[in-house]
């Protein structure tokens, strides 16, 4: 009697570090950030769409950027036991069999496309397959060939806003691709600072990140070069109409400052702790011109 | 060379068509 107790609670603690280790492929944290930004995007756009309709579309958002993130660790289960910070992952440590992440991330993907495309509209279901793809397919193996692999990832980095403009429009216009393009230059600098405070461990895993290729200076200097593009982009939003001029002053201030941040790496004896804090600066960035942003599409004044 | 590149990816380039079928459908269903 007592081993058959045992047996069932060996059994249900099991399943409940299979459904951890499941929930842990995904990456609840990147999938958070995912989803505020098509939020953002379906906060900007013009139009009304309903709360179910809504939901829908973001509950199809988390469960392909589940099945982006489960597929990427599936691929790159062999690069992540090189990695201190990464070795400790479901797969690298042996909590989930390769096979059950592979169709985990398959069916999640099988399940949302649907539910994108048929739920809220087709446009939807195809930025969110294209967004897969090539976070997937390109972005994943390209990490291990070349520093442009940084390009290629930001590409379906920036497509969540897209699929929150299109939910509640079901079309794309110039002020939509204006939120992608500033994301998709937000990113460069992003993830050139991770890259150059974790050069050593990306040296480890094989992956070919600009610091590792080309070293720490040209790392600065296009960190340097991007945040210049990232302040040009920055007006995108307000040339096309949206935000208004909260928006524009807001995104220059904060555009100079992140600028100044980026120049102030040149210096020699900047290195690790200057390229975490330029990460951390990139994050209030972001949330607070997506917040100024949205602030000026969505308040009355904001637009004046 | 290309048959082993054939017999690694043909699931993926399976699954890339599949992901693509499923909004493409969707645009035809609209017509």
């Amino acid at each position: 009697m007592s081993s058959t107790a045992e047996t069932i609670d060996d059994t249900s603690r099991d399943l409940g570090g299979s459904a951890r280790a499941l929930i842990e492929l995904t990456k609840p944290g990147v999938t958070r950030l995912v989803l505020a930004m098509a939020v953002c995007g379906a906060l900007a756009a013009p139009g009304h769409v309903t709360w179910v309709r809504f939901l829908v579309a973001m509950f199809g958002t988390a469960l392909i950027v589940g099945s982006a993130n489960t597929l990427n660790m599936y691929l790159e289960r062999d690069s992540d036991r090189a990695m201190a910070r990464t070795r400790t992952r479901p797969l690298p440590s042996g909590r989930l069999a390769p096979s059950t992440a592979l169709w985990f991330g398959v069916g999640q993907a099988l399940v949302s496309l649907p539910i994108l495309t048929f739920g809220v509209n087709p446009l939807t279901g195809l930025l969110a397959a294209t967004a897969l793809i090539s976070y997937v397919l390109c972005y994943t193996p390209l990490k291990r060939v070349t520093p442009w692999a940084l390009h290629v990832g930001a590409i379906p980095g920036a497509i969540p806003p897209l699929i929150g403009w299109a939910a509640v429009t079901g079309t794309l216009d110039a002020r939509a691709w204006s939120i992608f393009l500033l994301l998709f230059v937000w990113q460069l600098p992003h993830f050139l600072a991770i890259a150059m405070f974790r050069r050593e461990d990306y040296a480890a895993a094989g992956l070919r990140v600009l610091p590792v290729v080309k070293g720490m200076r040209a790392a600065k200097r296009e960190a340097v070069f991007y945040s210049v593009l990232q302040l040009a982009c920055s007006v995108l939003p307000f040339l096309t109409g949206l935000g208004g001029f909260v928006y524009l002053v807001s995104a220059l201030v904060l555009g100079v400052g992140f600028l100044v941040w980026a120049v102030r790496g040149l210096a020699p004896d900047a290195g690790t702790p200057w390229a975490r804090s330029l990460f951390i600066a990139s994050m209030p960035y972001l949330v607070l011109v997506s917040a100024a942003l949205v602030a000026g599409v969505l308040l009355p004044s904001g637009g004046s | 060379m290309t048959t082993q590149l054939i017999e690694r990816w043909w699931p993926w380039v399976l699954f890339t068509a599949v992901c693509f079928a499923i909004p493409l459908a969707g645009f035809l269903c609209e017509r």
